[in-house]
């Protein structure tokens, strides 16, 4: 058996071989098959994608795009390209591609729901929240299991100051999904909507519970500064900043944690300091939403 | 626990277990959890017609297994710690599941509780093919000469070749898999073959109709709400599982914030992580050139680092690559300054293990292991500068934890241990950053010519084996192309094994009757193909005296030796001088390939019915 298959490897290298190395291969592989057999949607999504992870957006769209000319039903080549398309800055594009692939007639409901839920992103970035809140609000209707979605609706609920709804929304997406990061997200916005009696006990229990503390000592901080408790809430940010500077890199911090350590110096008054941490974190890759803190603290006067 | 099973048709699902084989003593209704009926535009058989009742096209759908499969499921509740359980499906009364003692589950120890843990780590097998069955078995005869059996096994992706669709799921995974999956848990991350069909944001396709994890921290953890990344306890360890392939990676997104909290409350002595996209290789990926793997590096490690992971298990690269005890290497390209914190080999008997301190610390160091080898075709790169072992074997990973000591070993399919390494965590321990660490020997890739002697990096598969039955003959009647084509009675035609011949060249079934009678003996088979719009290449390796033609479908593909026409009116036959095998690449045949059923038929010629030698042994192969 052994014999065979070593005489197999060697008598296989005669013949022109495409040994898919990386994308780059997976590629070259997919266009030589595609050159013999013939393009099909399938094989063109599969190129694409792979021309995604190596950032050749142009190249992925045109794969994509044909795509759609040979499967035009297909959802998931709508929603690759009206990401790719909106990965590109081509946001306007990207949202003409969700409105054609809406159209499409589909048994799988969450297959409209990711195209929805894509759009609301796009509107996000725009800024036009309102239109983002539809589009989520349906886009939930049809599939209700992914945690991620309540998150992004809470996201825009909080643009657009609908603390009541984002509490309703959530509760609902805890109830459907029972993630942790809903619970979390939901102790944020009673924060956010200043129900700091309402929030405190969920924080003291998660303190209880936690083994790293940080976030929650600031969260218990931000609770006990709406009360008027300065001065309890200045040594839960002292000991919340003791323990980041234990577990930050020194030569690589991590963006939760910069993130973390920028909101103690925010609100601890110290400008300056919150401001370097927040655009580090922002160097370092952290979500869009830390340029809104950056602009916010820009904005406020020095204390 | 939950168990979980298809048949084709429905069934009336019961389970029926207890602590010993033969007292199955409490039982459990389960329920149809999922269906394929069609719809779609499939078509669908007579027989499943009755069973598009309205109840029924309501069930979740199996995202492609065959019409008429119902897929059924049971919880079983109330189970004892640590405690081991007999099994058995039952349609109705009647038993379906063998009686042999091998479907059995154990229930997890206590979270925290001190006892030694056993799991096996794969990643990148689901190819089908030898190399991956061999991994397995090295597994299984290695825990039973050790007498010490697996807790659970992980699966860090690609797992089902190559679009992870439900028949690949069925040859490539369960049925590859089969006596470990019914009696051992597999805890799997998605790889990048299974997101073709499976979506991470809406938990729809192939992967998740295969797959109950955790979502709401059933095994402990943090809630994840989705199936797509979870946590769970195992005694003193606790492991992470993340979907590195279609989530955002970003921190402040979904699923970082989730490991964020997760990290926060996990209080085991061991946190251990685990996906699909390597932070670090050289191997058939490289981490320094592709997106999906610098950003689980720069914004997925920061997160685990400062939580106190101590070791990252993760495959995609074609290839065993095991880091030294390294921390905060998230820049690209990857260099080794700085970023290490023991340089030795990890081996207790070599440089000594790893040392970090007691319980769960910030930044002390983690372990990368890349194990992307057990099936798929081996590949390298380069060199990553992290790496202490760059191994291009088959094989898995067997990691045990006893107390304050993990121990990895990797067993290559042939059973041997090609790597050890230990970490161990005792006392108060400082780290130090190496300004200038071990680095391994640079790697210079060999010319192109010599790359394909190990095979290429393509998955290979045998569609006619050598020994493969055919149907043959010499004697009757062939007239015409007929006998090529697909459909064809073949009346009186012979069955036997391959190769056909007489003489001192090497054959299974003996034709000598052949001899000075006829000089052309015809064969047929048939093989199967389940996506020929992936298949890049078909190829024959044929051994033979003298000459051939070969069909495909009723379509000539290929000759060798024969002058002019065809079957009797052959003209010029030419003595083969060469001996053994020769390969032929078929590439007119990709067009008359179609899906399921296809004949290779071929007509074999000697050049003289007095010679004393006659060979016809020929091999089907495909890429895709
Ligand atoms: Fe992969």
């Amino acid at each position: 058996m052994r014999a065979a298959l070593v005489t197999l490897g060697v008598i296989l290298c005669a013949v022109p071989l495409f040994a898919h190395e990386g994308p780059e291969g997976e590629i070259e592989e997919l266009t030589e098959r595609m050159k013999r057999n013939g393009e099909t949607a399938s094989l063109l999504t599969e190129r694409a994608i792979e021309y995604r992870v190596i950032g050749k957006l142009p190249e992925a769209t045109k794969d994509l795009e044909l795509a759609l000319a040979f499967a035009p039903d297909s959802i998931g080549a709508h929603r690759e390209l009206a990401r790719v398309l909106f990965l590109g800055g081509k946001a306007n594009e990207a949202i003409a591609i969700i409105v054609r692939g809406l159209a499409v007639k589909t048994n799988e409901p969450s297959d409209l729901a990711s195209l929805r839920m894509l759009r609301a992103e796009i509107y996000r970035s725009q800024n036009e929240n309102k239109k983002a809140l539809e589009d989520c609000d349906a886009g939930l209707r049809l599939h209700k299991q992914n945690p991620e979605w309540y998150l992004l609706r809470s996201d825009i609920q909080k643009r657009l100051k609908a603390h009541k709804e984002r509490l309703a929304g959530l509760d609902e997406g805890i109830r459907e999904t029972g993630a942790g990061v809903l619970e979390i997200e939901r102790i944020e916005t009673q924060l956010d909507a200043g129900q700091w009696n309402a929030a405190l006990p969920l924080i003291e229990a998660e303190l209880r519970d936690s083994r790293i503390k940080s976030s929650w000592l600031i969260r218990r901080a931000r609770a006990l500064i709406g009360l008027g408790k300065k001065a309890e809430a200045e040594t839960d940010l002292k000991n919340a900043f003791e323990e980041i500077a234990k577990r930050l890199n020194p030569k690589n911090p991590d963006v939760p944690l910069l993130l973390d350590k920028a909101l103690v110096h925010e609100l601890l008054g110290e400008k300056k300091d919150a401001l370097r941490a927040y655009e580090e974190a922002r160097d370092k890759g952290a979500t869009d939403s830390v340029n809104d803190r950056i602009k916010a603290l820009l904005e406020t006067p020095e204390k | 626990m939950n168990i979980v099973w298809r048949t084709e048709g429905p069934m009336d699902p019961v389970v029926r277990y207890g602590k010993e084989q033969g007292t199955l003593d409490k039982e459990v209704r389960g329920a149809v959890v999922r269906a394929s009926l069609g719809g779609n535009g499939t078509p669908v058989l007579p027989k499943w017609e009755p069973l598009r009742t309205p109840a029924n096209l309501a069930l979740p759908k199996l995202h492609s297994a065959p019409v008429g499969t119902f897929q059924y499921e049971v919880k079983l509740k109330d189970l004892e710690t640590e405690t081991t359980y007999f099994y058995a499906v039952y349609n109705g009364g009647k038993r379906l599941t063998e009686d042999d003692g091998s479907f059995r589950f154990t229930t997890h120890p206590k979270s925290g509780s001190d006892r030694p843990v056993r799991f096996w780590v794969i990643g990148d097998g689901g190819t089908g093919r030898s190399e991956q069955a061999a991994v397995h078995d090295a597994m299984r005869k290695t825990v039973e000469s050790e007498k010490h059996p697996l807790d659970f096994w992980l699966h860090v992706g690609d797992m089902a070749y190559t679009t992870g669709r439900d028949n690949e799921f069925q040859s490539r995974f369960f049925e590859m898999y089969d006596s470990t999956l019914r009696n051992k848990v597999c805890w799997p991350a998605m790889g990048n073959h299974e997101g073709f069909n499976a979506n991470g944001k809406t938990g729809v396709g192939p992967y998740y109709d295969a797959y109950v994890t955790p979502t709401r921290a059933e095994a402990g953890g943090v809630a994840s709400g989705t199936e797509a990344y979870y946590s769970f306890d195992y005694a003193n360890v606790h492991f992470i599982c993340l979907d590195s392939h279609d989530l955002s990676r970003k921190p402040g997104d979904p699923m970082a914030s989730w490991l964020k909290a997760d990290l926060e409350k996990a209080k085991a002595d061991w946190l251990i992580a685990f996906w699909h996209h390597p932070p670090y290789t050289k191997g058939s990926h490289d981490s320094d050139k592709e997106t999906d793997l610098t950003e689980m590096r720069k914004l997925i490690m920061p997160i685990c680092e400062a939580g106190g992971v101590d070791v990252v298990l993760t495959g995609h690269s074609h290839i065993y690559e095991r880091s030294m005890l390294m921390d905060g290497a998230y820049g690209t390209p990857t260099f080794a300054d700085n970023v290490i914190l023991d340089d030795g080999d990890g081996d207790p008997d070599g440089d000594g293990a790893y040392r970090k301190s007691k319980g769960i610390h910030a930044h002390e160091g983690t372990v990368q292991v890349v194990t992307g080898n057990a099936g798929a075709t081996l590949g390298r790169n380069g060199t990553m500068p992290v790496m202490r072992r760059i191994i291009l074997e088959h094989g898995g990973v067997l990691v045990d934890v006893k107390g304050d000591t993990l121990t990895g070993r990797m067993i290559n399919r042939d059973g041997a241990e090609s790597d050890l390494f230990s970490v161990v965590k005792r006392g108060k321990v400082t780290p130090t950053r190496l300004t200038l660490p071990w680095v391994p020997a640079e790697y210079k890739k060999p010319d192109i010519a010599l790359k394909g002697v190990g095979g290429p990096s393509v998955d290979r598969k045998v569609l006619i084996a050598p020994g493969a039955e055919w149907q043959f003959t010499f004697d009757q009647p062939v007239r015409g192309k007929e006998w090529t084509q697909p459909v064809f009675p073949a009346e009186g035609w012979k069955r036997g094994p391959a190769g056909f011949g007489y003489g001192k060249l090497p054959f299974r079934t003996d034709v000598r009757e052949m001899r000075r009678k006829a000089t052309v003996l015809y064969a047929r088979s048939e093989f199967r193909i389940e996506q020929v719009d992936r298949v890049t290449e078909l190829g024959l390796e044929i051994d033979f005296s003298d000459a051939f033609i070969a069909y495909i479908n009723g379509n000539e593909v290929i000759r060798s030796g024969v002058g002019r026409s065809s079957g009797r009116n052959a003209q010029n036959i030419k003595v083969r001088e060469q001996k053994g095998p020769q390969f032929f690449a078929l590439p007119d045949a990709l067009k008359i390939l179609k899906d399921g059923v296809n004949v290779l038929s071929i007509e074999a010629h000697n050049s003289s019915a007095e010679k004393v030698d006659f060979l016809l042994s020929p091999t089907l192969l495909l890429e895709d």
